[in-house]
């Protein structure tokens, strides 16, 4: 076998595992977030490392350039469409199923779909903001010390 | 023994692919279900390339190109109409 198979061998089946790996993590995470988060490891890795295999399979036709062509696709277009879905799913569902969250800068917002739901279980806060505008304004202000340097509100 | 080793890997990127149809089933919401379509279409470039390899055939890259252009325009058509349209749970 020459030594270009092996490569390509190796290459694709990297590729395939790493789809492997994204499409069982897509399945096992919780919660739409983790699992746009699964679902960009085979989007960046595991489709580059196959294309790569087809243009070194297929380099003496010359179908290098259209391989790495489509890989500049998926670079530039994966984070486009994992943001897209975030925004939509982050806006639309309700935020008390973002339990996976550490911390949720919209968790007051009066807009989210739950958010009368939530008020009435206390979990939302009573003065909650109206808008972005307003959400950026509620926001302690950083502290600065009289040398200029900002200090961290949370160890103060 | 390449194309063996191409046929395998294919076997695995379709059992992976039908792992993600899974996901298209059980998705609880709208957001999982296009999460689940971009990785699907996803697996299928990669299973066009898999077999332009395996065929020795490189108008199969093409086609591939063709279906990642089209998974990106679908991804993006279904998050703008999830953004669009108003949450069943309480309407503004």
């Amino acid at each position: 076998m020459p030594v270009t198979d092996v490569a390509v061998i190796i290459l694709a089946a990297l590729g395939a595992l790493l789809l492997l790996v994204s499409a069982v993590g897509t399945v096992r995470l919780e919660g739409v977030l983790q699992r746009m988060q699964a679902a960009s490891v085979g989007t960046a890795l595991g489709i580059t490392l196959l294309l790569l295999s087809a243009g070194i399979h297929f380099i003496a036709s010359a179908e290098m350039g259209l391989m790495l062509l489509l890989i500049v696709f998926f670079f530039v277009t994966s984070p486009i469409a994992t943001t897209a879905m975030a925004r939509a799913a982050y806006r639309r569902l309700p935020h008390s199923t973002h339990t996976y969250l550490m911390h949720d800068d919209m968790a007051d917002a009066t807009w989210t779909p739950d958010y009368k739901a939530r008020e009435a279980d206390g979990q939302a806060s009573s003065q909650a903001p109206e808008n972005f505008a307003a959400i950026g304004a509620a926001r302690p202000p950083v502290a600065t010390a009289t040398d200029g340097t900002i200090q961290n509100p949370a160890t103060n | 023994m390449f194309e063996l080793w191409m046929e395998g890997l294919m076997a695995l990127v379709s059992l992976s692919m039908a792992i993600c149809f899974g996901r298209l089933y059980m998705g609880p919401t709208t957001p999982d279900r296009t999460v689940a379509f971009d990785l699907i279409s996803v697996h299928a470039v990669g299973l066009l390339v898999l077999a332009s390899m395996r065929f020795e055939d490189s108008v199969l890259l093409d086609a591939a190109l063709i279906t990642a252009i089209l998974g990106f325009l679908g991804t993006v058509m279904f998050a703008h109409f999830i953004e669009q349209t108003p949450s069943g749970e309480e309407e503004e």
